[in-house]
């Protein structure tokens, strides 16, 4: 009969101890590593989560900016909207012209003189109100003609126009013909008009129609948005102005102008989020910081300028460039100054260029143990008209 | 055949042997176990997360909807009766009765009210807007975050803190026959001028008046109303609480300085 023989029984060697104690160690330890990594994944996620929204809410920033801009006239940010309506737009010198109301034109013995809006320069009572654009019924009383309270009364000529039979035409539409439509006369009856100017051609195609209102409202609309949508003055020097918020006025590489670092922008005290005590509220570039502690978060907004113009040559086309977030915000100057070289290839009309959006991007930082992660997010915001 | 195996090899193990055995088997199994739930929490948690994450969203499309398609309204946070705290900096209370509310207006001129109540948002419309009346005089809430979520914290900034489109009464600034008065900051704020710097002559004039209009913005510069606003809110499922701050600002869309052509566009 065979029987073991004693090297069976010796026990395992040195070698192969180690061997069995490297497998189980190995397995033990990637074990260990799988458990750690899920959980420090499983606190990323929410960390991301935090930036993600952080991110998001510095786009908002440039909505901000773009719909704050259309309180200010694009060539003059210091004209307060409202000055700017009623004297440039409305043409009021009047400084209650807040108050008033306006026609379309100028009546000048129930002749609608103008083509614009004008103020209703008398002090206004209950009785001359014209309510062009309240709305509600108009009256006139002692000095003031039916001509003038119902000729070129927007009011009355949109109601003409686009229901047809209610109200009357207002006087610069000319003498209704058509009884039925509405005779001008007052409540009593008293004062009909009979002939009237035919002067509410605005577009000028030869007569009074749906068109002319259209005409009108979009004439107002261009002269208001030469107020709207400026862009704020961006901090920077040297003259090389760009989107990049205020984070690049005092940092520099060699603390002189004209070189601008990329990197210590995210070393800038204000590109730091912090959070109120109860961990409520995220700010950002707090003056006084006192009260707040630090996240780990880093944010930074940055804006280019998006530029559309033709070019003629070989045919009429339109070409639209994002200027690069180093160079100029402004489209003209970078256009002009570049014109048929770099990034400018193509040979632009000048007189074409307008700036006609904002690439915005936000992005957040923040390190992490091994390495520093970032959220980003970028959006093309249109409707920034301006120079 | 061959015979019977040896003696030795039906003698089994030792307990030493078995012991050792056993241990690293437990052991293994412990941490299999053990690695499982871990994982199997994990997961619920990222679950969890996940549904807050959605719930939040929620809440936030909802009050961000309304302010992105109106406005603050400015004529509440004006109106302040002595018994309320309305407020346009405010950290939502969830007590009964408060005043606090984040108050707006839409562009067809409904007034929409948000409150915190008990953990929970709700949200109210006023056809017929009240200014003179805190929100806790108001009922017929609706909620708009689900009873699974506690909104433990609801704050809100209101920028700027003055009506941007109020219109201001003009300020007498001289007259233009006698030295025309620069002025002050006090009288006509930030971006008002009286004198023309490049002629000298009123920039508004009527009647041999000056005028200049003053701003109330409260900021620096002319700002279109915005609204941040965050909530801390926690979620708890399998006994698992997540509790998380979400937070976004919201720039108003509606250009009120040129509502009074809107109602006019055919």
């Amino acid at each position: 009969m065979p029987i073991a023989n004693s090297k069976k029984r010796r026990g395992t060697a040195l070698l192969e101890s180690i061997i069995a104690i490297g497998v189980i160690l190995t397995g033990v330890v990637g074990t260990l590593v799988l458990l750690n990594t899920s959980i420090n994944l499983g606190r990323a996620n929410q960390d991301r989560i935090v930036a993600q929204n952080l991110a998001r809410e510095g786009l908002e920033l440039a909505y901000s900016l773009r719909n704050s801009a259309s309180m200010r006239k694009v060539d003059d940010p210091k004209t307060n909207w409202y000055k700017y309506l009623h004297s440039e737009v409305l043409k009021s010198s009047n400084p209650e012209s807040y108050l008033r109301n306006y026609n379309l034109g100028e009546v000048t013995g129930g002749v609608c003189k103008q083509r614009s809006l004008i103020e209703n320069t008398a002090t206004r009572t209950t009785e001359n109100n014209d309510q062009s654009f309240d709305g509600s019924a108009f009256t006139y009383g002692p000095g003031v003609t039916p001509e003038a309270a119902l000729a070129c009364d927007l009011d009355a000529f949109v109601n003409y126009l686009f229901e047809t039979g209610w109200g009357p035409p207002p006087a610069c539409m000319g003498a209704p013909t058509d009884i039925t439509r509405g005779q001008y006369c007052d409540a009593s009856g008293a004062y009909c008009m009979t002939e009237g100017p035919t002067d509410c051609d605005y577009n000028g195609e030869g007569g009074a129609d749906i068109i002319d209102v259209t005409y009108l409202v979009n004439q107002f609309y261009l002269n208001t948005f030469q107020f709207g949508f400026g862009y704020p003055t961006l901090a920077g020097a040297s003259g090389k102005v760009n989107g990049k918020l205020d984070f690049y006025s005092t940092l520099t590489a060699d603390g002189t102008t004209g070189i601008y670092p990329q990197d210590p922008i995210w070393l800038d005290t204000r590109a730091q989020v912090y959070t109120d005590n109860a961990e409520t509220t995220y700010v950002q570039n707090l003056s006084n910081i006192t009260g707040y502690k630090q996240t780990k978060y880093y944010r930074v907004v940055s804006m280019q300028a998006i530029c559309r113009g033709t070019k003629s040559v070989p045919t009429l086309q339109t070409v639209e460039l994002v200027i690069d977030a180093d160079n100029a915000f402004n489209c003209f100057d970078y256009i002009s100054a570049n014109n048929g070289s770099g990034e400018v290839a193509e040979d632009w009309d000048l007189d074409s260029i307008s700036h006609v959006g904002v690439l915005v991007s936000s992005e957040v930082r923040w390190p992490t143990p091994t390495s520093s992660t970032k959220a980003r997010y970028q959006e093309f915001l249109y409707d920034w008209i301006s120079i | 055949m061959t015979g019977f195996p040896s003696k030795r090899h039906t003698q089994g193990f030792t307990l030493i042997e078995v012991l050792v055995a056993v241990a690293v088997f437990s052991i293994t199994t412990v941490m299999a176990v053990n690695l499982f739930i871990i994982f199997v929490q994990q997961q619920r948690r990222t679950l969890n997360q996940q549904e807050l994450q959605n719930d939040a969203r929620s809440v936030m499309e909802q009050v961000a909807k309304d302010v992105r398609e109106g406005s603050i309204d400015y004529e509440y946070y004006a109106t302040a009766p002595l018994t309320t705290q309305k407020k346009l900096f405010s950290e939502l209370s969830s007590q009964a009765g408060n005043d606090d509310c984040l108050v707006l207006r839409n562009a067809v001129n409904e007034q929409i009210l948000y409150r915190l109540n008990n953990e929970i948002v709700e949200r109210l419309v006023l056809t017929t807007p009240v200014t003179s009346a805190g929100c806790s005089s108001f009922t017929d809430w609706e909620k708009i975050s689900p009873d699974i979520l506690e909104v433990v914290n609801f704050t809100f900034t209101i920028a700027p803190t003055e009506d941007p489109f109020a219109a201001q009464a003009a300020q007498v600034c001289g007259t233009t026959t006698a030295p025309i008065i620069i002025p002050s900051d006090a009288s006509c704020r930030w971006g008002t001028i009286c004198l023309d710097p490049a002629d000298s002559t009123c920039i508004n004039e009527r009647g041999g008046t000056c005028y200049c209009y003053p701003q109330k913005y409260g900021d620096v510069a002319p700002l279109h109303p915005r609204v941040t606003f965050s909530f801390k809110m926690s979620r708890t499922s399998n006994q698992q609480t997540i509790s998380q701050t979400f937070q976004t600002t919201v720039a108003s869309r509606l250009f009120k300085n040129l509502d009074r052509l809107n109602s006019y566009v055919p």
